[in-house]
Order: structure tokens, then sequence, then C-alpha cells
């Protein structure tokens, strides 16, 4: 479905400097100097999400400080215009922040949950533009590599994943994060990679279920 | 999983279904299975949780200066939107900014838009033959009960009613919206000029579109009701669309 609105940003009037917190995690301690204390800072992010359901604005700011980088990197990677992927990264957060209420900790984890909803974001805001110039392709090798400037913290999660993913056939690989990341359907992932729709359903189907047969090994489940 | 024969008919689409890849009558089939099935639903959601964790191996990046801000602004003027007033300067309503203006005031009262959302919403759980495929998420006559209670609940919060006309004007049925938590988008055919189903797409004030479902058609009538991931203050429109139809629905 195509819409004849052109996509715009506005016009930023602000200088081009960081004008925020001049850092976002905690401080180490400093003989004779008060330590500044951000609210927040430490907060879960299940404890940023009940904050921001609740309508304070610091654990709102937090939340957007701690997943910012995470958003706009998907948001960019979707669309392929930092313009645009700037816009649909704040729509994410105005979309988390008005269905915080509702996110449930049992469905996965906050990061998750705040992907889905910029993946969906940027693929609506992708179906407007005419032009495509993004390569899924660059975004499927650069999952395959080392890890690029996660935070600490992160890392094991994601080299578990990375890990279960390097398992997969490639053909399978390609066909999930076409549809998991791009949110293409099945017939467009055909189109797209030369192949009858029905191999690519069942490459997202063998592809998906192999990937959760290889997370839950790892995480210790039973299959 | 203990399979029914349906189970394994649809089996092999649940993960089409969990990754957002599947459409058209595929998907139908699969949402209307898994809205009666815990088992497939529970294996939707644990295949949905797995194309998620994908998300996270993207890399990062750092936006612009000024987008903290940039957020903040937005989330502020939404927490705290402008009355809307008449000319002069009183409220529209008593009940001040949060009550909805009913489209279709123009030509019902809204009483009587708010008796016919419910009598839309009955007649789906007495009905057999109309295909609402989201509504089987639990029987239909709960699903309606429930809903009778929010609009109880929600007070002077009544859905909003447009109709729904085709590219020649005429009115083939009507949509109803209601800002809920979540918000919900509820059409109901009765003069459908083709049975089939047809894809409905949502279109936002900020130029977004995406499709929530499809609403099947049975001779010449269907309903459908789907929540929404916008309020209903952003939608632009409502379209359902087959081979060589359009129907449109404008809220105002």
């Amino acid at each position: 479905m195509r819409h004849d609105r052109t996509y715009q940003r506005d016009p930023r009037s602000e200088p081009r400097v960081w004008t925020g917190p001049a850092f976002s995690s905690p401080q180490p301690e400093i003989p004779g100097r008060p330590r500044c204390v951000y609210p927040f800072v430490g907060a879960s992010d299940d404890g940023l999400i009940a904050g921001m359901a609740a309508g304070d604005a610091q654990a709102t700011a937090a939340f957007v400080r701690r997943f910012q980088a995470r958003v706009f990197g998907l948001a960019l990677s979707i669309v392929g215009v930092p313009a645009v992927a700037e816009e649909v990264a704040q729509e994410a957060f105005v979309r988390a922040w008005r269905f915080a209420g509702g996110y449930d900790p049992r469905r996965g984890g906050v990061a998750g949950w705040l992907l889905a909803i910029t993946r969906n974001a940027a693929i609506d805001a992708r179906r407007l533009l005419r032009d495509q110039p993004y390569d899924p392709h660059v975004l499927i090798d650069l999952v395959a590599a080392r890890d690029q400037g996660a935070h600490p913290d992160r890392i094991p999660e994601i080299q578990r994943i990375r890990a279960g993913l390097a398992r997969l056939p490639r053909e399978q690989v390609v066909a999930v994060v076409l549809a998991a990341v791009y949110g293409l359907t099945a017939r467009e992932i055909a189109e797209r990679e030369a192949i009858p729709i029905g191999t690519a359903k069942t490459r997202i189907r063998l592809g998906l279920a192999r990937l959760r047969n290889e997370l839950e090994v790892s995480d210790g489940r039973d299959t | 999983m203990d399979e029914t024969p349906e189970c394994q008919s649809v089996s092999p689409l649940l993960a089409e279904l969990a990754i957002g890849a599947a459409t058209g009558h595929d998907r139908a089939d699969a949402v209307r299975h898994v809205a009666g099935c815990p088992a497939c639903r529970r294996e939707v959601a644990e295949l949905a949780r797995v194309a998620d964790d994908l998300l996270l191996l993207v890399p990062e990046r750092e936006p612009p200066p000024g987008f903290e801000t940039a957020v903040a602004q937005r989330i502020a003027s939404l927490a705290d939107p402008q009355p809307r007033r008449r000319r002069s300067g009183q409220p529209l309503s008593r009940l001040g900014r949060t009550a909805p203006r009913p489209a279709m005031s123009h030509w019902l009262p809204a009483r009587a838009v708010r008796l016919a959302a419910v009598a839309v919403v009955l007649a789906i759980a007495a009905a057999g033959g109309a295909a609402a495929t989201y509504w089987q998420t639990a029987s239909d006559r709960h699903l309606a009960d429930r809903y009778r209670q929010t609009i109880a609940a929600a007070g002077t919060q009544f859905p909003r009613a447009t109709p729904v006309t085709s590219t020649t004007g005429a009115v083939v049925g009507h949509l109803f919206l209601y800002q809920g938590s979540p918000p919900w988008a509820m059409v109901a055919i009765t003069d459908a000029p083709q049975p089939g189903n047809y894809t409905m797409v949502v279109l936002t004030t900020s130029g977004y579109s995406y499709s929530v479902g499809v609403c099947a058609v049975t001779g010449r009538s269907g309903t459908a009701g789907y929540p929404l991931t916008v309020p209903v203050a952003q939608i632009a429109a409502i379209e359902l669309s087959r081979p060589g139809i359009r129907l449109t629905a404008h809220p105002a």
C-alpha cells in the first residue's frame, strides 16, 4: 500500500551540539566532588518501563537514553536514510510510551519489545519510500560479524544469538533475517531471492524452528 | 503439543505468522486457528520471541544530537494536548478534551451511534456466518461481553463510527473506532460489492500505512475487529481492498 505523502523531516533550529546529559552511566566517585546522581541511571529495564507507564518524565528520559542507540541503529538499518530513521526512532519511542502500560515481561525482555515496535515503525516508513537504497545482505553480513559496539553487559546474549544463527544454512539465515528484521513477506523474499514462494516459506519455517532449537539448547531449556 | 487435524494443517504457517511474513488467505487461516487454539498460540508466541531476538543483533548507532529533546517534546505534546474549544472559548464538551467527537453526529445522534456499535458487537456474538477473524480470540459471546463492559466502563467514550464507502460513494458499511487501551477498529460491511477477503489497511495522519488483517465477506456482509497500534485520533483513513475493489472510511 503506497501513500502519496512525502516523508518530511522538520528542519532543526538548535545548534548541532550535545545538549543532553554528559553521561548516562554511574560515574566514579571523585574525592571532594559531590557525586552527580541521575535518577533511574541504575534502574532495571522493567523499572524504567514501569516508571514510564506511570508518567514519570525522568524514567521516560532515562528509557530513551538507554535504548536510543539500538532503536536508531535498527531504524537506520531498515530505512537506510538517516533523516527518516531519526523520525522513525522518535515514533518508536512515542509508541513505546503510549503502550508502556501494556508491556508484559512474561512475553520477553524490554529491548526485544521496543525493537519490535521500532521494526514495525520502520517497515511502515519504508513502504512509503519509492526507492530502497539499502541492501539487506549488508545487514546479514553485519549480523554475522563481531560485536558492533554493544554494551558489555549485552555481549554474552548477542554472542549466543549470533552463534545460534551461525549454525543455520546461509539461505535460511537470509530468509529469516529478511522477514524478521526487514519485514519482508514470503512472496517478497521469493521475488528478491529468485526462488519459488514455497521454497521461501520452507526456508522461513525451517530456519526459525532450527534457530529456536539452537537458542533453547544454548539456554539449557528442553526443546 | 497435541495436534488436531487443523493444527497439523496450520502448523507450516505458524513460523510465517510469528515472523510477520504471512499474507492473504494463509495469514487469515492461521490467525483464525490460532485465535481459538491455545497450543498453537503458545507456539507462535515462542517463535515470535526467537524472531524478535534477531533484532538485538542489529548494530547500534547513536542518533543525532537533540534526539532526546525531540522525543520528550513529542511525548509532552501527547500527554497534554490542547483542548478543543468552540469559538466562544468554551470546551466542546463538559467532559473536556478527552471526549471524542462522534464522526456520525451530522446524521445520527451520539446515543444512536453508541447503540449501533453495541448492536454490531451483539450481532458478531450471535452470528455464525460472519468471519470476524481476530474476534475469535475467545468465544464471540465472551469477547462481545467484554467489549460491552468496556464501553460501559468508559462512560461517554463511545466508539466513533464512520461510514465505509465504495469508490462510487455508496455506503457499504460502517467503521467503529474505539480509543481504549488498546485502541480498537471494528468494521461491519453490510452491502459489499463482492464477497471474499478484503485486506484492511490503516493510514495514519503521519503518512504511515500498515495492514491490520483481513475482513472476510460472505455474501454481502462481513465483520472484523482488530487492535490498533496508533491512537484513533491519528488515523486518517482505513481502507479495505481486494482486486479491483477499494472501500474506504475517513474518520473525521
